[in-house]
């Protein structure tokens, strides 16, 4: 029962880490538009 | 009142344009901002002429219908169709209050580890809302310095921070709330270019100090 239990920690890990990166991939930064408006008061 | 820039700078898409109205040749021009317009972008600048993202779009004339220009139909197109392209850097703004004038303002700027490493040119600069006044319309945004392009290179997984002491007047502390910090990452080089991300910081929090840790402008003493 005991390497049971190693054994999923172990598949638990593995996927974590497969997950990770993909999941960083998909959640991309959000972004923030640069806007320079040139105007005058006359 | 009439709006030369509508609310939709904070209206319509909040917290995802960082706005900076650069006035010419007005006396509300400053050197950062003569700097963008003549040095920077190839040619002169129309005005009114809006740039967005460092010259990914270039738009001549008034945003929508005048005079309110609301709805500013061409601002929207531009906007949403550069929202809609991935990025893979980040922006935050850390403010430092060092003297009764002067603070200091951190860029940090990050790069995904599923970036693209190259040399990214990081400025700031900072705006006061509804400034100058006195006018038929309502000025938003004016920007009244900068500092930058400082071009550093950035690697995946890293990061990079860019100083800049900003020293504010009367016209800051009687609009404090007004006052913005914008800091954008874009390509290093003179013409047109792209911006890679931007971020906004208000000063609106930092109204007493309180929340910064710095007191120095607090008068109550414990009795």
């Amino acid at each position: 029962m005991q390497r049971h239990a190693v054994s999923f920690l172990g598949i638990t890990l593995l996927a974590m880490a497969v997950i990770g990166p993909a999941a960083g991939d998909v959640v991309a930064a959000d972004r923030a538009v640069l806007m320079e408006y040139f105007n005058a008061t006359w | 009142m009439r709006y030369v820039v509508t609310p939709f700078v904070d209206d319509t898409y909040p917290g995802k344009v960082a706005f900076l109205a650069i006035h010419l040749s007005d006396g509300f021009q400053t050197n950062f901002g003569n700097t963008r317009a003549s040095s920077y972008y190839p040619g002169s600048m129309t005005i009114p002429d809006t740039l967005v993202d460092a010259g990914m779009f270039h738009f001549i004339g008034t945003p929508g219908v005048p005079p309110m220009y609301d709805p500013p139909t061409q601002w929207i197109s531009m906007v949403d169709a550069r929202l809609a392209v991935p990025t893979d850097i980040t922006i935050e703004i850390y403010p430092e209050r060092l003297s009764e004038t002067q603070w200091e303002f951190t860029a940090d700027v990050c790069m995904e580890t599923t970036g693209t490493a190259r040399s990214l040119g990081i400025n700031l600069a900072w705006t006061v809302d509804d400034y100058p006044q006195g006018y038929p319309y309502v000025y938003r945004k004016t920007v009244r310095g900068g500092y930058g392009p400082e071009v550093l290179d950035l690697n995946p997984g890293e990061c990079v921070q860019v100083d800049a002491t900003f020293t504010f007047s009367s016209i800051e502390f009687d609009r404090w709330a007004g006052v913005e910090v914008v800091a954008w990452a874009q390509t290093p080089a003179s013409g047109w270019g792209e911006t890679y991300q931007a971020a906004t910081l208000s000063m609106t929090i930092y109204e007493d100090g309180f929340e910064s840790g710095d007191l120095a402008g607090w008068t109550l003493t414990v009795p």
